[in-house]
């Protein structure tokens, strides 16, 4: 039997992520928490040590395998704000303060004063396959 | 006038490889299916 998803159920989710977040951020080590993701590392829990409140989206659109996908724009030149090791990015709401997508790049040591460039990246929701 | 160069650093601009990410639709209607049992009435909060 085929499965089936219309491009409008993932749609859907994906808009979602374009509609409602507003703070992409460069962390040291995983974000798990809102906090983790918002706050600058040395500050309480934080993990932040770039960040940018301006993240913009292309999309939805055919994702490259199947499925859909959303495109989060090139963020160009952001302050590195604290020192330390870039290994995730994090996509946060500020409205309702709630941490809604990480990734992980590949390990890097940010140097304070200086700047982070997070190329454009894509989320694709696969099309469904048998389990 | 002054021939002399700026001395003054250009920060240095670290440029990341960020990993795409590839969602199973199957986990987003694993979601959808415990919040309906959560609610119990059918609906989804």
């Amino acid at each position: 039997m085929g499965l089936l998803v219309d491009n409008t159920v993932l749609d859907a989710a994906l808009q979602y992520l374009e509609d409602n977040v507003d703070w992409i951020s460069v962390c040291e080590g995983a974000p798990t928490t809102y906090e983790h993701a918002h706050s600058n590392k040395g500050v309480g829990a934080g993990k932040v040590l770039a960040h940018s409140v301006t993240p913009t989206f292309t999309g939805p659109a055919d994702g490259d395998t199947n499925g859909r996908k959303t495109t989060i724009d090139e963020e160009a030149n952001i302050t590195v704000d604290v020192s330390g090791d870039a290994d995730h990015v994090a996509l946060c709401k500020t409205g309702d303060t709630t941490l809604k997508y990480v990734t992980t790049c590949t390990q890097q040591a940010l140097t304070q004063g200086n700047t982070v460039t997070i190329p454009a990246w894509d989320i694709e929701i696969a099309d469904p396959t048998a389990a | 006038m002054s021939d002399k160069k700026s001395t003054q650093k250009k920060p240095f601009n670290h440029v990341l490889e960020v990993q795409k990410g590839r969602i199973d639709i199957r986990e987003i209607f694993k979601r959808i299916d415990e919040r309906i049992k959560e609610k119990k009435d059918g609906t989804i909060s």
